[in-house]
């Protein structure tokens, strides 16, 4: 299984370096070419723009209705038009100067939480009984937590999601997207540590004071994602998952999940999500304070007929929804034995978005040098005083043979 | 090797006529008889059964992890302080226990005072419970701590004292499984207990009562420990028992004089038992995430490095008694370790095979390794260097036990691993170290087991050879001090005629090997 994964890995390098090894430039933009009457100082749309020495990658990030990443692929020269009106966002609004070569778009679409009466951790999905499972709508309101934090290396955003408007909803708890894209290679800096490539993005999902279901006595939350891309759909996703020995970046954590659109498996020009299996439930991140996620099958949207209106989705694909590839998936957070939602009321969840391979680990060079020095030195002075001991010995003999005489 | 205790002397026939009619006063029964296998034991199971109430009421909290936690309004933090006040000053005190016990106490008062602390410390614990207040129950924990350490070292010294020689090993592993009985049974009853007495009792008062009942145990234990120092007396004026005969004065100053063969096994000890515990402490996650078990199927795989250990100990002890050999025993055991964390970390096998392999080294390792430092350290300091050897291994769990923890945050388990391996390393290269060192002092400890009781008796005819020189030597004045110091046995006559013709001599039959035959004066 291991030895899979690290093939696939070798194929998946060779074609995202073709696509960009490094970035030229890495372009910032909040709701660009929008009016002042229309935006103020709201954020309706970021767009990074990333150049890499062959082509241009896109990244257009939207909260409202439905916090939305989307990936496209261009030229150098085409650029992002984005017709502004009132929101929402109204169907082909968000366009290119010339066609991308591909689209790869990723929508949280809903929330679910649900009466884990058995504690297991996973989420059945057949069930939609009120009484199993409540559908939790999108925030109605977003602000930018911080301020954009550009670096030289990455661009990070941190949205708040809240229930605010909406009086029959939820009034309590918050739903935070922070979304990060890189320049570089390297490992995110707070745990999990995902590996990022400037062919990704990396979201993370936090549901933070959720006021849990007052009929439910063991709530946990899940997630559905759904995942577009510019590609027919005679397959769908697929999703792979594979362990390694090493959970270095990762403590306590050695499987990684993939999912990869046909075209990403087939040829590593397509879009990709990763993750590792883990969810964290407090801010401070480590093994203790960590608890498993789960993945459930992937699911082909038929139809889609207004469903996505007003998403970036919507403003992007337009009809064109149900004749590319769109499926959903649902991830919940927690596991059997960690004390439900409630006992920490956080459940964090961090995946890479990206365009291309989706990235494997190896043994890092760090690890590799300890494993040398640690357990080969001890191996090399056992060798060392065996012989010492076997000569030793021989010695000895001569000695008893001399005296025997 | 040859065999010099042909010498029969005086004394030593006379002492056995007074214990055989001692015996017959006796009705010369069997049991009564501190030679027969009844008697001997009867005084394993006591010594068994004294370290079981320590063991038993030392993980009372966690086994009622939840119920302190709730019961008492503790937060974690406070409740690792039931733990950490009960380890730290063993650290230190263990030393202190061991050394007074050979200094002050004797070994029969020392361990019926270290079980009294025993028992005061539980009370105080349960009283704590029943009050509500928190501090008294650190300071039982506190008060616990000194005794059951201390307590551990007496048990251990008694085992030398009574079954040195043949039956040591076996007698070492029988008391490492009877400590993880009493945990296990711990695990288990305190459980029903607790809901067997909260429909009586309710909240703080329900554990405090609990805590009381769990205290029984280590009163058995104190019965136990006065039972068995009558016993001991009784053995020691009937069969004229050599302890500390010559009247030698222990000091504390006498820890930087131990041999160097004695700092390697405890080096050993710290070395080996590092990748065993905090392995286990830490392990229930590691199963789970990397062998997908569940939390259930964790706690049974990490429990099995015990279950294991609990039935192979008094076996391994038993062979380890046969073959003689504890060194080679040690060193195969840390392979079979290395081997099992290996499995662990590089490979995805069923991490039962990994544990129950792991409980196999880890037995084999404490009955070979125990036994080792009653061979090269002198019986009436014995109480000391066990006390010695168990601060040391503590000392080293608590440091890193905190950096395992941290490794484990900061690199994951692979890094811990990789951790635990160096560390079985390093106990592997010292056991070799230990070998090179020993066979050039006399080999004792790795001798198999028919050379070691023939080196034991050459000693003790030496020690006797010696003391009857000196009893001599207030009478007759004609024997020269070069007599007096010198055993006229055959091996040293052939010994000082071979170096007078200029014979080159075995290196293990040079001049600085006399305190094989020849224990010095102190």
């Amino acid at each position: 299984m291991y030895l899979k994964g690290k093939k696939k890995a070798e194929v998946g390098h060779l074609y995202s370096y073709s696509i960009n090894t490094f970035l030229l430039q890495l372009k910032f933009e909040l709701n660009p070419g929008c009016p002042k009457e229309l935006c103020n100082s709201k954020v309706e749309i970021v767009y990074v723009r990333a150049d890499g020495p062959n082509d241009t990658l896109h990244y257009v990030w939207c909260f409202d209705p439905k916090p939305t990443v989307l990936i496209t692929l261009t030229s150098h020269a085409s650029n992002l038009t984005i017709t502004w009106g009132e929101s929402p966002l109204s169907i082909y609004s968000i366009a290119f100067t010339s066609k991308p070569y591909y689209s790869f778009g990723l929508l949280v679409n809903q929330i679910f939480e649900f009466d884990d009466v058995d504690d297991n951790g996973i989420l059945n999905v057949t069930n939609n009984n009120a009484s199993y499972v409540r559908r939790v709508q999108m925030p109605d309101s977003w602000v930018m937590k911080n301020p954009i934090e550009i670096t030289h290396d990455s661009a990070l955003l941190v949205m708040e999601g809240s229930w605010k408007n909406n009086v029959s909803s939820v009034k309590q708890g918050t739903f935070q997207v922070e979304l990060e894209t890189y320049r570089s290679e390297g490992h995110g800096s707070k745990l999990p540590h995902l590996f990022h490539s400037p062919n990704t993005t990396q979201m993370e999902l936090s549901l933070f004071n959720m006021l849990t279901n007052s009929g439910f006595k063991q709530s946990r939350f899940a997630i559905e994602l759904v995942l577009a891309a510019s590609e027919n759909t005679a397959k769908n996703i697929s999703y792979t998952s594979f362990k390694s020995l090493d959970d270095e970046h990762t403590p306590g954590v050695f499987t990684l999940n993939d999912l990869q659109t046909p075209a990403s498996k087939r040829s590593g020009n397509g879009g990709f999500v990763q993750w590792r299996p883990v969810s964290y439930v407090a801010e401070e991140r480590d093994i203790v304070n960590s608890t498993e996620s789960a993945v459930y099958a992937v699911q082909n949207i038929s139809d889609s007929s207004s469903d996505y209106d007003g998403t970036l989705l919507g403003a992007y694909f337009g009809s064109g929804l149900s004749t590319n590839l769109l499926n959903s998936v649902n991830i919940s957070f927690g596991a059997k034995d960690d004390g439900f939602y409630a006992k920490c009321n956080t459940s964090i969840w961090t995946a890479t978005v990206g365009y291309g391979h989706p990235p494997v680990e190896n043994f890092s060079l760090l690890v590799i040098l300890i494993m040398v020095i640690f357990l080969g030195l001890p191996a090399v002075i056992i060798l060392f005083s065996g012989l010492y001991v076997a000569l030793r010995r021989i010695t000895y003999r001569k000695d008893d043979l001399f005296l025997s005489e | 090797m040859d065999d010099i205790s042909r010498v029969d002397s005086v004394n030593a026939t006379t002492s056995q006529d007074d214990s055989e009619e001692e015996q017959q006063g006796c009705g010369g029964s069997s049991c009564c008889n501190p030679k027969s296998c009844v008697y001997r034991f009867f005084g394993l199971v006591l010594m068994c059964l004294l370290g079981f109430g320590s063991y038993f009421c030392y993980d009372n909290p966690a086994a009622l992890q939840d119920n302190f936690i709730k019961d008492l309004g503790l937060s974690t933090s406070q409740f690792v302080y039931l733990y950490s006040w009960y380890s730290w000053p063993s650290v230190v005190l263990c030393i202190v226990g061991g050394f007074l016990m050979d200094r002050v106490f004797g070994i029969r008062l020392g361990t019926v005072i270290f079980a009294l602390l025993v028992v005061v410390g539980v009370l105080v614990v349960a009283l704590g419970a029943i009050l509500d207040k928190f501090w008294l129950m650190v300071a039982g924990r506190f008060i616990f701590g000194i005794g059951g350490e201390s307590l551990a070292v007496a048990q251990n010294t008694y085992a030398v004292l009574w079954f040195k020689g043949k039956e040591l090993n076996m007698v070492f592993g029988l008391q490492m499984s009877f400590a993880r009985v009493g945990s296990t049974v711990n695990f288990s009853v305190m459980e029903p207990l607790y809901t067997w007495v909260s429909s009586y009792y309710d909240g703080y008062t329900c554990t405090g009562v609990v805590l009381f009942l769990a205290s029984i145990t280590t009163i058995v234990s104190l019965l136990s420990t006065i039972i068995l120092a009558w016993m001991d007396r009784r053995a020691e004026r009937l069969l004229k028992r050599r302890d500390n005969q010559s009247g030698e004065v222990v000091r504390i100053t006498d820890i930087k004089d131990f041999p160097l063969s004695f700092w390697l096994i405890a080096l050993v000890c710290v070395a080996y038992y590092v990748a065993i515990f905090p392995f286990i402490a830490l392990g229930k996650v590691f199963f789970i995430r990397k062998f997908g078990l569940s939390p259930a199927q964790a706690n049974t795989v990490n429990s099995i490095v015990y279950t294991i250990s609990a039935v192979s100990s008094p076996l391994f002890g038993i062979i380890v008694d046969k073959l003689g050999r504890n060194l080679v025993c040690c060193f195969v055991s840390i392979l079979v370790t290395i081997g099992s964390h290996a499995l662990l970390a590089f490979t995805f096998v069923d991490p039962y095979f990994g544990t129950a392999l792991m409980g196999l080294g880890y037995s084999m390792l404490a009955s070979g390794l125990w036994p080792m430092t009653s061979m090269v350290i002198p019986e009436h300091q014995l109480g000391t260097a066990y006390g010695v050897m168990q601060s040391v291994q503590n000392l080293g769990l608590a440091l890193i036990t905190l950096v395992c923890g941290i490794i484990v945050d900061e690199g994951g388990y692979l890094m811990l691993e990789i951790f635990f391996l160096a560390c079985l390393c390093v106990a592997l290269v010292t056991t070799v170290v230990i070998y090179l060192y020993d066979s050039n002092h006399g080999g004792v400890l790795n001798m198999s087991a028919a050379d070691r009781e023939v080196w034991e008796k050459n000693r003790l005819s030496a020690e006797d050879l010696e003391r009857e020189k000196l009893v001599a030597a207030g009478s007759m004045s004609d024997i020269t001090p070069q007599d007096l110091l010198q055993p006229h046995s055959d091996f040293h006559i052939r010994n000082r005629y071979l170096s007078r013709i200029g014979a080159n001599l075995p290196s293990n039959y040079n001049e600085n090997q006399k305190g094989l035959a020849y224990r010095a004066l102190r």
